[in-house]
């Protein structure tokens, strides 16, 4: 039996090319196993064969989906490739991110099996649930780079199993993140003696796992928009990690559970005043110089005082969102909501690096 | 009260669920370009926001991405 051709997907950094400074990589591709790929084809054995390595920046991904994703599909027919393996991408949210395109693109276009790995808590699961797609996978893995042998095994695992065609079954069973599909199967208890042996073990304070989870999101209804922008108070608010230069209240630069609010009001520019972003997530070449990237207070002050809009709020919110705990960010965002609206602002403008 | 996202992963944004998104230039400086002249990049910048002015301005019915009108986006 030929062995199964694999593509495998990673980033920059486990291409071995360069960290956050070659972020913008255009795709490329080698082939041969580089990087974690290596200790993949090790666990794949006979399965399966990465026959190809496509590896892409960081930043080059989402500012260049369409062309990016184009590529790599041209890759996969070139190569002949059968299924795809991405990451695992831990806490990196670009990166999974990409994973789950990479994964959801070749899945609908070519019809291949994809497996993908990252931690629970990376941006990428969202949206790897949102896509459901049938034949995508993905492996739940640690939060850190110390967790590869454990991600590398349970990856390839799974992946061998596709390999041989074997039907898959459970989430709960094979161990990937379950993409909301209900599978029926036939079981030796009726629906009438389950339901009455959950319900015991309930009321005995017991453990017990229900047929049917239901998950409930919380929907958020769309805000209305703003109907007289003349009378309108705005304020602006900054995940890229921009603080006074020093950084005198410690924003750290990843997994921050903090945020402050910094004085603008006798600023008609953030060039008006020293600035730097700490956070690790992105190179803050360009931010550090002129912050009004990040925080445009430039425009937004000439438009104020053009009468655009009344009032530009004079502090702006900043916090560092990288690798964010997804918990942690929903409650920093509760709260500056909550001191958004008790100082009389309309409408927000969030910049996101 | 309506809050518009501005970031270069607008796809991301959307797919999150963010109801009003504005595609920023790049993750490095999300408006403007430093590598265009400093009038060019002001002009950059005015246009992002204006966008996110008009976004915040529209009605939407769920996660809608509004694109400056510049044929710089992404490069």
């Amino acid at each position: 039996m030929s062995r199964v051709r694999v593509m495998h997907y990673i980033n920059q950094f486990f291409a071995g090319i360069g960290s956050e400074d070659k972020a913008d990589l255009p795709v490329a591709f080698r082939e041969e196993a580089l990087g974690p790929g290596k200790g993949l084809q090790l666990q794949l054995g006979e399965s399966a064969k990465i026959v190809v390595t496509v590896y892409c920046g960081d930043n080059y991904f989402p500012e260049h989906h369409d062309e990016a994703l184009a590529s790599i599909l041209q890759i996969a027919r070139d190569q002949n490739v059968q299924m795809l393996i991405a990451g695992p991408a831990f806490r990196a949210g670009r990166y999974g991110f990409a994973c789950v395109e990479v994964c959801h693109s070749l899945s609908t276009s070519l019809g291949l099996d994809c497996v993908t790995g990252m931690n629970i808590e990376n941006p990428g699961v969202d949206v790897y649930k949102q896509y459901h797609d049938r034949r995508v996978f993905l492996i739940p893995t640690a939060t850190e780079i110390t967790g590869m042998p454990d991600a590398l095994s349970r990856m390839a695992k799974f992946a061998s199993k596709l390999a041989t065609g074997a039907a898959i079954g459970s989430a709960s069973e094979e161990g990937y993140i379950p993409r909301g599909f209900r599978i029926g199967e036939v079981v030796s208890k009726s629906g009438v003696e389950r339901a009455i042996d959950m319900l015991l073990d309930k009321l005995a304070g017991r453990p017990f796992a229900t047929d049917i989870p239901v998950e409930s999101p919380e929907v958020i209804p769309v805000p209305p928009s703003i109907t007289n922008l003349k009378d309108a108070c705005l304020a602006l608010v900054s995940t890229g990690g921009i603080v006074p230069q020093g950084n005198p209240d410690g924003i750290k630069s990843a997994q921050n559970a903090e945020w402050r609010k910094y004085y603008i009001g006798n600023l008609d520019s953030m060039q008006d005043a020293k600035w730097q972003t700490v956070s690790s997530g992105y190179v803050g070449t360009y931010m550090n110089v002129n912050a009004n990237y990040g925080v445009p207070l430039d425009v937004c002050r000439e438009m104020e005082k053009e009468g655009i809009f009344a009032r530009l709020y004079p502090y702006f919110y900043a916090t560092t969102g990288n690798l964010g705990s997804m918990v942690v960010m929903q409650d920093i965002g509760k709260e500056m909501a909550k001191d958004i609206k008790a100082k009389g602002v309309d409408a927000v403008l969030l910049v996101a690096t | 009260m309506p809050v518009v996202i501005i970031t270069a992963m607008s796809l991301l944004a959307r797919q999150l669920g963010a109801d009003r998104i504005v595609t920023g230039t790049k993750i490095l400086h999300p408006l403007g370009d430093p590598s265009l002249s400093p009038h060019s990049d002001l002009a950059l910048r005015q246009e992002i926001v204006k966008t996110a002015l008009s976004a915040l301005q529209t009605n939407v019915a769920g996660p809608t991405i509004f694109t400056p009108n510049t044929q710089y986006i992404s490069g």
